[in-house]
């Protein structure tokens, strides 16, 4: 029984590729049911860029807010979660590390300010766990971030039980030296808050794989990136053991009347078959394309009656004359091409043809220097470079030549692969710095199980980590000239972006702390990698940030959400000193006659002069919407010949 | 690479074992320079840096003391041999 008429759920979760609407769908689901039911609702959203706010039309944040009865929606903001939970928490996670490790009381003073990459996902599950806790709402609704990261969140139960096991590992030792001296050993607040938390992950690892309490409802259009992402996020879930039963397929256009829109309808067809073939299994439910944005109660509950089949749709476009609009002007990016640039990074909100156009900007790239090599590359885990090559780019750790092109290259990193290897390649070292230590006696036996333990698990935030570790490493083998790299949705761009200085900070912290130890010999080695891998992270933070040899270029669309979040990142890469001196507007609809093209023009048209208005400095980019789908070499030419002349 | 997480993630670890195993030594650590022990303060004058403990002038200064001494201590092995 799908989430449409299950009335026993307690969780239910949207999630798909940016841009296909899940906010829209989530919030609109929370509408609804808080109008025919009399559960008590709590939306969540766990996108590090949410606009949950947005589609309310309300302002919300990292506190639970009231919408209306019986109805509340928050914002998770990892920092402000890792904040709360340090302050109420940092006693015990102190004495955790000083008993787990050889660090000092006064050692662990030093690193604990320090900011952990990937807290975000953790945050999060630690959170829901709390709200669940509580147990003061009948159903927690989460709008989750797109494919990539939404799969990381819903591995973390496991991992996080996993991390708690190693942690308590870490403690056996100091129990088993406790008894040792006291010949007994009592449970103390550590030992509590350890099997208290592990208990609260469980519960939310348990819930999870509830098939009568929790329904993951994937959100797609019909369009190729959008389906295979959706596939890739099933085929996890189903990993998961987390159920599925419906696939809401967003956006549909109706046979319109201009020849674009029939064009565009009869495309559509083919996915949309697609869409049907391939996940025969579930309930397919379809929505259509409005001619507007779906924002605020009325929209949403319009959205909602069609999503529950209350209604059918109808298009209606209220009787007024529109205006006539100018075709789109030339792009005017050739310049891009002249600049002495090492590397190009696009990023926007999801769902807005990031990959496309950093794909495009790489071809442009490569026919321009013919002399240079370029790389495209990419730092989201949902991995859509294959797709729009039309080539298979293998997940693995190894670059590959693009066909079609002799100085363009590609690389899909593969971070479990990465993590992977280097277990094995350590995993012989730590062997035998413990065989020489053999007769240590007991204090190495536990130490010896922990690290088998903690060389099993992945850290948090491995995506970003090995991404910035390949990129590290190819630009020291210096094999290419140029690096473009197409990123995650900006919440989490930022956070690759702050990935440098974040290690920089840690690096520090364990520089003060060896410091301390400088009259004890020995500790060459380390040191040594310490300080080489410090020179090679100011390297790249150099060519990063604040360099004529980086440039950044916004990718957005004319909507509400979509230029709200280009504000967010705007803000972000002026106080992180990167340059960016062109906004794309991506996906403007033709001007032709008919109603449907021109009232979404309309609209654009509002937020293309406040995107200009704003930003006045700018070159703002218009780029149509095509009919057709972008992938494979000619059509990505096309556009970048669009772009750079 | 591998080293991002490696070093980063067990040096609690690892620096314990090679604490212990340093401490275990220390008491043949002599006073006199030695070519490892120059080695040492060099990298740890430089960590001093990175952790803008010292400016790079002082640096300076200090590693061209430690450099002469490495350079005096070549002298003194070349001429026992």
């Amino acid at each position: 029984m799908s989430f449409l008429k299950n009335k026993n759920l307690g969780l239910i979760l949207f999630g798909g590729k940016g841009g296909s609407g899940k906010t829209t769908s989530a919030t609109a689901t929370a509408l609804y049911l808080q109008k025919t039911t009399k559960k008590k609702i709590l939306v969540v959203s766990t996108d590090p860029a949410p606009s949950v706010g947005d589609s309310f039309d309300v302002e919300i944040g990292n506190k639970i807010t009231q919408i209306k009865d019986n109805l509340w929606a928050i914002e998770f903001d990892s920092k402000e979660l890792l904040e709360d939970f340090k302050k109420k928490n940092l006693k015990i996670i102190k004495t955790l590390v000083e008993r787990g490790t050889y660090l000092s009381r006064e050692d662990v003073e030093v690193v604990e300010g320090l900011a952990i990459p990937g807290m975000d996902e953790v945050m999060a599950i630690i959170k829901i766990a709390d709200l669940l806790k509580t147990k003061e709402y009948d159903l927690i609704i989460l709008d989750t971030a797109p494919t990539g990261h939404t799969k990381v969140l819903l591995s973390l139960p496991e991992a996080m039980e996993r991390w708690m096991g190693v942690m308590d590992l870490m403690l056996a030792k100091h129990r088993f030296l406790t008894r040792l001296w006291r010949r007994r050993y009592s449970e103390d607040e550590t030992e509590k808050f350890l099997k208290e938390k592990k208990a609260d992950i469980t519960e939310v690892k348990d819930l999870l794989k509830s098939p009568n309490l929790t329904e993951f409802v994937p959100v797609t259009i019909p369009e190729p990136m959008s389906i295979l992402e959706t596939e890739d996020l099933i085929e996890h879930l189903k990993e998961l053991e987390i159920k599925v039963e419906s696939i809401i397929t967003n956006q549909i256009l109706l046979p319109g009347e201009c020849q674009f829109c029939k064009e565009k309808a009869k495309f559509q067809e083919e996915h949309i078959e697609m869409i049907e073939k391939r996940f025969k299994k579930f309930q397919i439910i379809k929505m259509p394309l409005f001619p507007k944005e779906i924002r605020g109660e009325k929209d949403l509950l319009e959205y909602a009656q069609i999503l529950f089949g209350e209604k059918e749709y109808q298009l209606s476009i209220p009787e007024k004359a529109l205006p006539k609009f100018p075709s789109l002007p030339k792009a005017k990016m050739a310049d891009f091409l002249e600049k002495d640039l090492n590397f190009i990074i696009c990023g926007g909100k999801g769902g807005v043809g990031k990959t496309v156009m950093a794909a495009a900007t790489a071809i442009a790239l490569a026919q321009k220097h013919k002399d240079k090599k370029i790389l495209i590359s990419t730092t989201d885990p949902a991995h859509a470079l294959s797709n729009v090559f039309a080539q298979d780019i293998p997940l693995d750790t190894k670059v590959v030549p693009l066909k079609d092109f002799s100085n363009l290259f590609a690389l899909e990193i593969d971070a479990q692969k990465m993590l992977k290897k280097w277990q094995d390649e350590y995993r012989q070292d730590i062997d035998t710095v413990f065989r020489e230590f053999i007769g240590g006696g007991m204090d190495i036996a536990f130490d010896r199980k922990v690290m088998e333990e903690l060389m099993e698990l992945s850290p948090p935030g491995l995506e970003e980590l090995m991404a910035l570790g390949k990129i590290m490493d190819l630009m020291k083998e210096d094999k290419y000239d140029i690096y473009v790299l197409d990123s995650a949705a900006s919440g989490h761009l930022l956070r690759f972006l702050e990935l440098p200085e974040i290690i920089r900070d840690w690096l520090k912290g364990i520089f003060k702390i060896l410091l301390k130890y400088r009259n004890i010999a020995g500790l060459v080695e380390i040191k040594r990698k310490l300080l080489d891998f410090s020179k090679d992270i100011k390297k790249i933070q150099e060519t990063l940030f604040g360099s004529k040899k980086t440039e950044f270029v916004m990718v957005s669309i004319a909507e509400e959400m979509g230029v709200r979040e280009m504000g967010d990142l705007a803000q972000s890469l002026e106080k992180l000193n990167i340059p960016y001196n062109y906004i794309v507007l991506n996906r403007i609809r033709p001007a032709s006659h008919c109603k449907f093209c021109l009232t979404k023009r309309e609209s654009q048209e509002k937020y293309i002069a406040k995107v200009k208005k704003e930003y006045p400095k700018k070159e703002v980019v218009l780029v149509p919407l095509f009919s057709y789908d972008i992938r494979g070499a000619e059509p990505l030419k096309e556009l970048s010949k669009f772009l750079f002349g | 690479m591998a080293f991002l997480i490696d070093d980063l993630l067990l040096l609690p670890f690892r620096l314990g074992l090679d604490i212990a195993e340093k401490i275990r030594d220390m008491a043949a650590e002599e006073l006199e320079d030695t070519p490892e022990k120059l080695q040492r303060e060099l990298l740890d004058l430089e960590m001093a840096l990175e952790i803008e403990e010292i400016t790079k002038k002082e640096y300076e200064k200090k590693e061209k003391d430690i450099l002469a001494r490495m350079e005096a201590l070549k002298k003194e092995e070349s001429k026992q041999k």
